[in-house]
């Protein structure tokens, strides 16, 4: 079954489908790494893996100390990454049927690809292939 | 039975054949009846033949076939004819192109033209005969350049003719459609295939996988036009799409049985040690959990050992390509060169090896072309100190002149005179790698040394090596890089700034030293200390590093060089040494210029590997190292 994450980023509500995520992990020890760009928070130590945490507020444009010391890892492959966020809300089941389309080009600027309707609560979805292409220019 | 298992070791071995082919063929040139030699050669292609016989890629078997049928020629004559050595060196060319082909997953080249000239010289006496046959050699040439894989003109595609029913004689039907298709593309392979078509084969569909640049209208109005073909069909040929990604490829490395058997014992010992420990903590037994330990810690340094001996390839895995490549380049410059190599029993680690090959061919080739003036010897030596496996490339040419490094500097205004003046003869020759110093289209007599040397300098740098340049006027001219010997397993400082640990490789560092703040001086606001007979610019590692700088009484210095020009950085301290295994960046870290890596500790703290040259690169625009030299 299909399922989406839930979580927050300063005041917005924004979705992960699950098999897009590796793990959440609670307050991970962070690691200086030199010379990154202000949204990079750290670098983790996820089982042997180096993975940064970027503050995807931050990176956003949605708020600066916005991080709650949640990380959502991203499955390791090509790119190994994790999204410090403001908080996790929880996880429920994906109905396709509640997708709505984005009107606004902000929202595609946001890396924002559906709306999920989620009981009346909208859940921006994450564009995860445009989120990541834009990473390229870090 | 899945031969894709079989296909990755069939290559390797094969290439290895193909490498002492190539070997043994150049070394008959030099001394053509050697009779072992003749004998060697003919074993190698008759071991090809076999192992690609039981592979069944037929037009491998066929081609390996006909060079032992031409070998074996030379063996009842006792002598190898010189235009046999070309006939042989484009035959094994050929090889390699369909190896490449078979594992790109394309269907085997065409090897028939080559086979046919061939099996005209071998139809008379060989040894004497061909010598004279003005058209063998170019024609084997030529016949080698029309199959280079990479040479593939135009679009592949999979052409499909269905024949009308009853159709006479369709067999032959279907020829004539591949004999007009031949004139407008090459011909990859067809199914039902030509020889099986030939014995009259009973063809309702042919397959075509063609490549050209003809588009498919006019294929269509060509063959379409022919009687009986009822009709035609095109698809994108998706068989390379099909494969897996060559990223993806499983690589294998072949290992000694001693090696393996050292490994089950290692294993054997370490689950009597869990015993032990196990008991030892049972019974709580202090003293002989500290044995324990003690002899757990001597079990994983030597696995840790044995492990990366797995990893150790011997240099000969890339030099033995090289004395083909410098008689064909020399006999295409025109030139006598010898080659000399010495040391390649040193052993390192696979991953380095593999990425110093192209480097390696291209400063031979570059001491060629424009080291060597008209007969000279280029010696690749290779030899290890302390754990630094060096390996050097010189020539005995005319060396590289400064005068004209100074002035190409001013020409493209990469530095003021006076900085050019500053230069020492070691720094300027880095200016040689500097990207675009000289590029192929402007080559002049010296500075044609550069070229394509940027590629070569990073490629050295970021296995953690160094390249030295060393010159002399009519001398000659020396490549020396210093490379660790193995790139998982790095010897890294730990240097400490703001509290930060940051890494930098031991093979970059060229020496520490601790110096009174006092005696730090400054020059147009740049920092500056005369170490021995130089005066070195410092640096403060926290401003390289955006990170907040606080003054202290003693000036730990890391004397490192970035483009050939000795630099310190200032770090606040120096914490020690580690022998780290080193990570690799994935995406989007590996975007964040200045780390070449990151290692994680004991406890479980990452530190991240700085690569000097690359932060100052980074840093350019603050740290120009030209503003620095104008202002000593």
């Amino acid at each position: 079954m299909n399922l989406v994450l839930i979580f927050r980023l300063a005041d917005e509500w924004f979705g992960l489908k699950v098999d897009d995520i590796q793990e959440i992990v609670e307050a991970p020890e962070l690691n200086y790494v030199p010379r990154a760009p202000e949204s990079i928070l750290g670098a983790m130590n996820f089982h042997g893996n180096v993975v940064p945490v970027l503050d995807l507020a931050c990176y956003l444009g949605l708020g600066n100390q916005a991080y709650g010391e949640r990380a959502v890892v991203l499955p390791i492959g090509q790119t190994v990454l994790a999204f410090g966020v403001t908080a996790i809300d929880r996880i429920v089941p994906f109905d396709s049927e509640m997708m709505l389309p984005c009107q606004q080009e902000e929202q595609k600027e946001l890396h924002i690809g559906m709306l999920y309707n989620h009981e009346g609560q909208m859940v921006n979805m994450l564009d995860l292939p445009s989120l990541l292409g834009s990473l390229e220019t870090i | 039975m899945d031969m894709s298992k079989y296909q990755e070791l069939f290559l390797s071995e094969t290439r290895e054949h193909l490498r002492r082919m190539s070997q043994l063929t150049i070394a008959l040139e030099q001394n053509p009846s050697d009779r072992e030699g003749i004998d060697a050669l003919f074993r190698e292609a008759h071991s090809i033949k076999g192992m690609a016989a039981s592979m069944g890629y037929e037009r491998t078997t066929a081609l390996s076939h006909h060079l032992e049928d031409f070998l074996d020629s030379f063996r009842s004559s006792g002598s190898v004819p010189e235009a046999a050595v070309d006939r042989l060196l484009a035959g094994i060319d050929l090889l390699e192109g369909l190896l490449g082909s078979i594992e790109a997953g394309q269907p085997e080249q065409d090897v028939d033209a080559f086979i046919a000239a061939g099996t005209d010289l071998l139809g008379e006496e060989p040894a004497t005969e061909s010598e004279s046959e003005p058209g063998a050699a170019p024609e084997a040439v030529g016949s080698t350049e029309k199959v280079d894989p990479a040479a593939g003109s135009g679009r592949s595609f999979k052409v499909m003719f269905e024949l009308a029913e009853n159709t006479p004689a369709p067999a032959a039907r279907a020829l004539l459609a591949l004999e007009a298709l031949k004139t407008l593309g090459r011909i990859d392979s067809c199914r039902p295939t030509e020889e099986e078509m030939k014995q009259g084969f009973a063809v309702r569909q042919l397959a075509v996988w063609l490549q050209s640049e003809h588009a498919e209208e006019v294929i269509r109005e060509k063959v379409g036009a022919m009687p009986d073909i009822a009709r035609i069909s095109f698809e994108a040929d998706r068989r390379q799409e099909d494969r897996p990604r060559l990223d993806e490829d499983v690589r294998t490395v072949r290992v000694r049985t001693a090696l393996l058997d050292k490994f089950v014992n290692l294993t054997g010992e370490m689950i009597t040690n869990r015993y032990m420990l196990q008991s030892a903590t049972r019974s709580r037994d202090w003293d002989d959990v500290e044995t324990g330990l003690n002899l757990l810690s001597r079990l994983v340094t030597d696995l840790h050992y044995h492990v990366l001996q797995v990893r150790m390839t011997p240099l000969d895995g890339i030099t033995s390509n090289l004395p083909r490549l410098v008689r064909d380049q020399a006999r295409k410059c025109g030139k006598q060169v010898k080659l000399e190599i010495t040391g390649g029993e040193v052993e390192l680690d696979r991953a380095i090896l593999e990425d110093l090959a192209d480097p390696l061919v291209h400063m031979v080739r570059n001491a060629i072309d424009h080291g060597i003036e008209e007969e000279g010897t280029i010696r690749v030596k290779a030899w290890r100190e302390k754990d630094l496996a060096l390996i050097e490339v010189a020539d005995d040419g005319r060396g590289i002149d400064p005068s004209s490094v100074r002035k190409r500097l001013s020409e493209k205004n990469l530095l003021t005179s006076a900085q050019i003046k500053a230069l020492t003869e070691r720094e300027l020759f880095q200016w040689i790698c500097y990207p675009g110093f000289s590029t192929a289209a402007e080559v002049t007599e010296t500075s044609g040394r550069g070229v394509g040397m940027d590629v070569v300098k990073a490629a050295v740098e970021n296995l953690g090596g160094m390249l030295e340049i060393h010159s002399k006027r009519d001398e000659g001219s020396r490549f020396l890089m210093k490379m660790p010997l193995s790139i998982a397993i790095m010897k890294v400082l730990l240097v400490e700034c703001a509290g930060q640990t940051l890494g930098i490789p031991v093979t970059r560092v060229l020496r520490t030293l601790d110096i009174r703040s006092e005696e730090v001086q400054l020059s147009g606001r740049q920092r500056i200390y005369p170490l021995d007979d130089e005066v070195i610019p410092l640096y403060p590692l926290n401003e390289l590093l955006h990170l907040p700088t606080n003054g202290a009484a003693v000036v730990h210095l890391v004397i490192t060089e970035v483009q050939g020009r000795k630099v310190g950085l200032i770090v606040e301290r120096l914490t020690g040494q580690l022998e780290a295994f080193v990570k690799a960046m994935a995406k989007p870290l590996n975007r964040v210029a200045g780390i070449s890596g990151a290692t994680i500790t004991g406890e479980g703290k990452i530190i991240f590997i700085l690569d000097p040259q690359l932060l100052f690169e980074a840093e350019a625009d603050q740290f120009s190292l030209s503003d620095v030299e104008e202002s000593i």
